[in-house]
């Protein structure tokens, strides 16, 4: 196991790396720089080249590649060129309000999706199972951003429910915590409901068709026994998607913030982006690639745990 | 974005930088036109700023977010007035302006102090203004080559000698460069006085959240307290135009921008009043005829029909309706224009504009003999409804011959296209500025020059009418270039510009500026929150 987890350590650093210089390169790629987004009405190619010389943009690029390098492995992520501020401060103000509204989102997923596809295989066939499918298909088909803005019409502009926008720190109020994640949370985790639901449905279906049921039935195992035995079973093929589906819920959250305009990270890589703020892009993809790396590595863990075929091939490898 | 910076059109809404200078509030909402209610004292306002500011700096601040937060808290020497004009704030009268030209005397109005307690005086004016010309990180790029020294007269008095003559020094000073620091904040923090910025002003800074808010608190110390209504306002970034409509009728804010559907629809709300601001820019199109290797570099022949054929230009240009384009892509609610100054300016240049002339474009084509259809790439941006008037002026020419590839980007894309002149045609967005120097972008070598136009005749016009004081000598002088622009087709002005707010129905900012700022020293709630 332990030689597993190693080799995949290594991979995964060997994926940061290359990260670091696709997004180097990506991000200067782009059209303009942050010398245009700061030039403002009068971007004479003096102004331009002043900016550039201070943000040591003047340089050439392997020399620039190589300070950012240093730069990372000392830790320091550099300053926002669009606002002066640290980002290692901004991640820090902005992932964990991503994080909270993610789990959020991953709890409704997990606990609407999982719960309902058990149930729709257990009731194969019948009304209730035809009710669910159906509703998992709409959730699959309704964009995160438009399911927002109807979520706001209905519970902030209608009701009154809940705020519209903004995020409230649990620390300061834990109810208007609440109330400014759960729309959030509900708009970003049906989606991954939807494919949970039907994941974990036909997983279990196949699992309840296998001959170790068919033997367990034989001896006198009930119904919702059969189907206790089939679920942990099934559940390799659900670990699996929703380690799949967190990467996406990145890039959901990218959406949801900015509907919600929760000062989130995926707020933050947009707003980054458009003003062309290369050490906060930078640190962004870096953060996103070490996240995605690091949700693999633990789904391969989670894998390797629950079928021990997995762990010696991988330790072999 | 950038208050003169949203060159590339995110046409009236997403981008949301298209800004001018001071336009009056046109209140067409029967809920308050005009709003005349009572605003009681207290109460936090929650006004949304579409992008994070940038820097808190007066020497380094170039967006409209940083200056929507700026008119809280930083008062500048001159202030612009809704009819364009300025009017002394921190000063205490008009400049006095040399025989030559290259003397400007300064009266400073006396008693007031920073929100740090710092005197405000000649000294303090000089502090500023000699780092907005001197130094190495500051973006104030016409305070470097315009003003070669400040002197104190007396403590109220200071005197500014200029390179040379330039007449829209009152508007300078009404701007960023005018924009007041406390020099002993400045000399404390030196580089980073934008994270603690201390000025002249009814809010002073209180806190921000990068990427999320910027909070100010009402000043004790500033000299009209007794006019500031709020006792807080919250500058909350919010990227997206249905969000904000969304907060505001939901109550999650008081004021946001909003796009024009929005405001068209919000007419027969209840809650919320819709509001519409005159600005000071245009929408146009520019053709690239010599911009062969970027912006400040030497002009030739641009590669592509269009430059090579102004019959075509002219083609192109008879062929567009421009009261169409207003209905079509803003129910009608942003006036067509065909000139850089709008008519709402005192130097309005009273063009007409002309009528399309289908059947003269034709023939213009026709007799080109370029075979059609004739294919080009409109660069514009991404925003929806840029898009949209790019798909009307796609339909209007494709009847004379154009097939128009419309080629979306982002707004640095834009502006960075427009610079490097790898373009055909660019949709073209200026925020404006309040003196029209900051609207005439064709003389050779300017920065916004994206078309590599160089005329000599139109280079002198513009040169003689930014060192001309009268009104209407300039006015006559900005005519004669406009027209020598418009022989040449080479920008083609298409429409003014107008801003749309959605307020909720019981807050009250008496004045918004075509640039997007607010007055808000007198804002405030009809009743107490």
């Amino acid at each position: 196991m332990v030689k597993f987890v190693l080799n995949r350590l290594l991979a995964a650093l060997a994926v940061l790396f290359v990260a670091t210089l696709l997004v180097f390169l990506g991000v200067r790629a782009l059209p303009g720089g942050p010398a245009l987004a700061l030039a403002g009405d009068n971007p004479t190619p003096e102004i331009l080249a002043q900016i550039n010389r201070q943000l040591g943009l003047d340089q050439p690029q392997p020399v620039q590649y190589w300070n950012y390098l240093v730069q990372l492995l000392s830790g320091d992520f550099g300053r926002s060129t669009a606002t002066g501020v640290p980002v290692a401060d901004l991640l820090a103000l902005r992932v964990p309000v991503t994080l909270q509204f993610a789990f959020a989102a991953i709890l409704v997923g997990t606990v609407i999706g999982i719960s309902a596809g058990i149930i729709s295989a257990a009731k194969k066939g019948t009304w209730l199972d035809n009710t669910v499918s159906v509703v998992s298909l709409i959730g699959l088909s309704i964009p995160h951003f438009w399911l927002g803005m109807l979520l706001i019409l209905l519970f902030s502009i209608n009701l009154g429910w809940v705020p519209a926008s903004g995020f409230i720190p649990f620390t300061e109020d834990p109810l208007g915590w609440l109330k400014s994640i759960a729309m959030p949370a509900i708009a970003l985790g049906v989606g991954l409901a939807a494919v949970l639901m039907r994941q974990s449905r036909s997983a279990l279906l196949g699992q309840l068709g296998e001959d170790y049921i068919r033997t367990a039935k034989a001896k006198g195992l009930r119904g919702r026994t059969q189907v206790r035995h089939a679920a942990r079973n099934s559940m390799t093929t659900v670990i699996t998607v929703l380690g799949l589906q967190l990467g996406s819920l990145i890039s959901g959250a990218v959406v949801i913030e900015t509907v919600f305009v929760l000062p989130g990270f995926g707020k933050l890589m947009i707003d980054s982006i458009n003003s062309r703020d290369y050490p906060v892009v930078q640190a962004a993809v870096i953060i996103t690639v070490a996240a995605y790396v690091v949700i693999n590595l633990l789904v391969d863990i989670m894998y390797a745990l629950a079928n021990p075929r997995v762990r010696v091939a991988g330790a072999g490898e | 974005m950038h208050k003169h910076g949203m060159k590339v059109l995110a046409l009236l809404a997403t981008a949301g930088l298209l800004v001018g200078c001071t336009s009056r509030v046109d209140d067409e909402s029967a809920l308050s036109a005009p709003d005349t209610r009572s605003v009681v004292k207290g109460g936090h306002a929650r006004i949304a700023i579409q992008t994070d500011v940038d820097f808190l700096d007066p020497a380094r601040a170039n967006i409209t977010a940083s200056r929507q937060v700026f008119l809280a808290i930083c008062e500048r020497l001159y202030e612009v007035q809704t009819d364009g004009s300025f009017a002394p704030q921190l000063a205490a009268a008009d400049p006095e302006v040399s025989a030559d030209g290259l003397t400007v005397t300064i009266p400073l109005r006396e008693g007031v102090v920073f929100n740090d307690g710092t005197p405000f005086n000649a000294e303090a004016v000089k502090a500023n203004l000699d780092r907005a010309r001197t130094w190495d990180r500051s973006l104030r790029t016409i305070a470097k080559n315009l003003i070669k020294s400040v002197d104190v007269v007396d403590v109220y008095t200071v005197q500014l000698t200029l390179n040379h003559k330039y007449s829209p020094i009152t508007a300078e000073l009404g701007d960023y460069t005018g924009l007041m620091a406390s020099p002993t904040a400045l000399k404390a923090s030196g580089d980073n006085f934008t994270n603690s910025p201390v000025c002249v002003g009814p809010f002073e800074y209180t806190s921000r959240a990068p990427g999320d808010n910027v909070v100010v608190t009402k000043s004790d110390r500033y000299y009209d307290k007794a006019a500031v209504n709020l006792d807080t306002i919250t500058f909350k970034v919010v990227t997206d135009p249905n969000a904000r409509a969304a907060n505001v009728e939901s109550g999650d804010l008081d004021i946001a921008r909003v796009v024009e559907p929005v405001y068209t629809r919000l007419k027969n709300a209840t809650n919320v009043r819709p509001i519409k601001v005159p600005g000071e820019g245009y929408l146009g199109i520019t053709f690239n005829v010599g911009n062969v290797s970027g912006v400040g570099k030497p002009t030739g022949e641009a590669d592509n029909v269009m430059a090579q054929h102004p019959e075509l230009r002219e083609a192109f240009a008879s062929a567009l309706d421009r009261q169409a384009l207003s209905k079509v892509t803003t129910n009608g609610e942003v006036p067509a224009g065909c000139s850089p100054i709008p008519e709402s300016s005192v130097y309005a240049l009273g063009l007409d504009c002309p009528e399309p002339e289908i059947d003269k474009a034709k023939q213009l084509v026709a007799d080109s003999g370029v075979a059609t259809p004739i294919r080009l790439k409109l660069n514009v941006s991404n925003a929806a409804d840029s898009l949209k008037t790019a798909q009307v002026i796609q339909a209007m020419v494709k009847e004379v011959g154009f097939e128009l590839e419309i080629v979306p980007g982002d707004y640095i894309a834009n502006i960075s296209t427009g610079q490097s002149g790898n373009f055909e045609l660019l949709q073209v967005g200026w925020a404006g500025r309040s003196d029209p120097t900051g609207n005439i972008l064709f003389k050779t070598g300017d920065a916004n020059n994206y078309a590599g136009y160089s005329n000599p005749e139109a280079d002198a016009l513009i040169e003689a009418a930014s060192q001309t004081l009268d009104i209407e000598e300039r006015k006559a002088l900005y005519r004669k270039a406009v027209e020598t622009l418009s022989a040449d087709n080479v920008f083609i002005y298409l429409a003014e510009l107008a801003f749309f707010f959605a307020a909720d129905k019981d807050f009250i900012v008496p004045e918004i500026l075509g640039d997007l700022t607010m007055k808000v020293k007198t804002a405030g709630f009809t009743s107490a929150q």
